[in-house]
């Protein structure tokens, strides 16, 4: 039942993902790239809906506010971060699109994925834990906000969300696109298998949808909504038993579970999803692509240990539950992002 | 005037557009641009940055896992 319910829920978060286009660094990227400062507010509108549900389901008692997180080390999470933001722009998409790439069929996602394990062990429990280790010891200050197990936190982001719901409305009222992808279907199959939607009501369904993991995963007795990078590794820590494992988003998600399934369930949901929609293909990466998305994949291994998440457990989880380390390290991923796409893409353009 | 080809294929975002803008910029008024590409998150990306740049698209079709977008600059 564990299982089949976490597939469950990453294939419905997989399908909201897929239909709107969803890329957490592609919406970062833009905010530089293309000059879009509106993508702050998709990234808010998301982590104000989550906030609202989680705080609102806390103090309802349906679900469990942790009474402590974890203290961090300034060093490891900005440093992490910072290289992971780097390895998403050179991957052309964090760890959660390149699980969307291996859903649609792109060979290159599979190619991202294996490195990122492979690397992931390495630096969490493999040799490279001792140096995980060492940065994880220097600059660790609490991560505890007293505000954070307050009921007035749920005034907090409903107001947030309110005042983003509007603002999306507004914006999108004035800016609605003025073309789409053929299709060929219509009414509620159009929507649901072909329609590209639009990006405000993907901000706002998946921010409701991480909101509704904690009250599924609280049902399983786990307290968290998704994290994406342990629940990856899982898969390895759990037949290669390691001596220890350092670093990592959730400690909870290191065993095969519901985590595991979450992230197997985006796969299997975009699969789905590209199906039904005739988008899936396999499509063979372009050449000059690969070396670039190793090493990008290589940087997010060592990113996501030393940052412990990534863009989607640090940067829309963790601060939905007002931890200051994801804050801290949303910071650093942007930043991260930002700076390879001076370097990488603007140079290029 | 003949049309510009972009390959785009295999390539993923924000690569195609990044070609796309190349492309475009090179482009004489009233010109077109034609790219063909296989990411699906560039069906939203190139319209979005045609729209922004009042740039007319004049073709959007669909083929077996990839798309074709002509645009007139």
């Amino acid at each position: 039942m564990i299982f089949l319910a976490g597939l469950l829920t990453g294939m419905v978060f997989g399908f909201f993902l897929k239909r709107s286009r969803f890329c957490m660094t592609g919406l970062i990227r833009d905010i530089y790239f293309l000059k879009k400062p509106y993508h702050f507010l998709i990234i808010a509108s998301i982590i104000a809906t989550e906030g609202l549900l989680y705080y609102a389901m806390g103090h309802a008692g349906l679900i469990l506010i942790p009474s402590y997180l974890p203290p961090f080390s300034l060093l490891a999470v900005a440093l992490g971060s910072l290289l992971f933001g780097i390895g998403a722009v050179l991957a052309n998409g964090c760890l959660t699109s390149t699980l969307i790439k291996c859903g649609d069929g792109r060979v290159i996602g599979f190619l991202i994925l294996v490195v990122f394990m492979i690397v992931g062990y390495f630096m969490s429990a493999g040799p490279g834990r001792h140096l995980t280790r060492l940065v994880r010891t220097v600059t660790v200050v609490s991560d505890d906000l007293p505000v954070r197990r307050q009921p007035v936190m749920v005034m907090i982001c409903a107001a947030a969300a309110i005042i983003c719901w509007v603002a999306m409305a507004w914006h999108h009222k004035k800016h609605k696109p003025k073309f789409a992808i053929p299709s060929k279907y219509h009414g509620v199959r159009h929507i649901l298998c072909e329609k590209i939607w639009p990006i405000e009501v993907g901000a706002v369904c998946i921010g409701a949808w991480l909101g509704l993991t904690y009250l599924i995963s609280e049902q399983f007795g786990r307290h968290n909504s998704f994290t994406i990078a342990t629940p990856i590794l899982s898969w390895l820590y759990t037949p290669l038993h390691p001596y220890e494992v350092i670093g990592g988003c959730n400690p909870a998600d290191q065993t095969l579970g519901f985590a595991s399934m979450l992230v197997l369930g985006i796969v299997a949901g975009v699969f789905v999803t590209s199906l039904v929609s005739r988008e899936f293909a396999v499509v063979k990466p372009a050449k000059g692509t690969i070396l670039k998305a190793v090493i990008g994949a290589v940087l997010m291994g060592i990113g996501a240990i030393w940052g412990t998440g990534c863009l989607v457990s640090n940067g829309l989880v963790g601060t939905a539950q007002g931890s200051v380390k994801s804050w801290f390290a949303l910071l650093f991923l942007a930043l991260g992002i930002w700076l390879a796409t001076r370097i990488f893409l603007m140079r290029e353009d | 005037m003949e049309n510009i080809k972009v390959d785009a294929k295999g390539m993923d975002c924000p690569f195609p557009l990044v070609k796309f803008k190349k492309a475009i910029d090179a482009a004489e008024p009233g010109q077109m641009v034609e790219i063909e590409f296989t990411c699906p998150d560039t069906t939203v990306s190139i319209p979005g940055f045609c729209q922004d740049r009042g740039i007319e698209i004049v073709e959007f079709e669909r083929g077996d896992g990839m798309w074709t977008i002509v645009a007139r600059k």
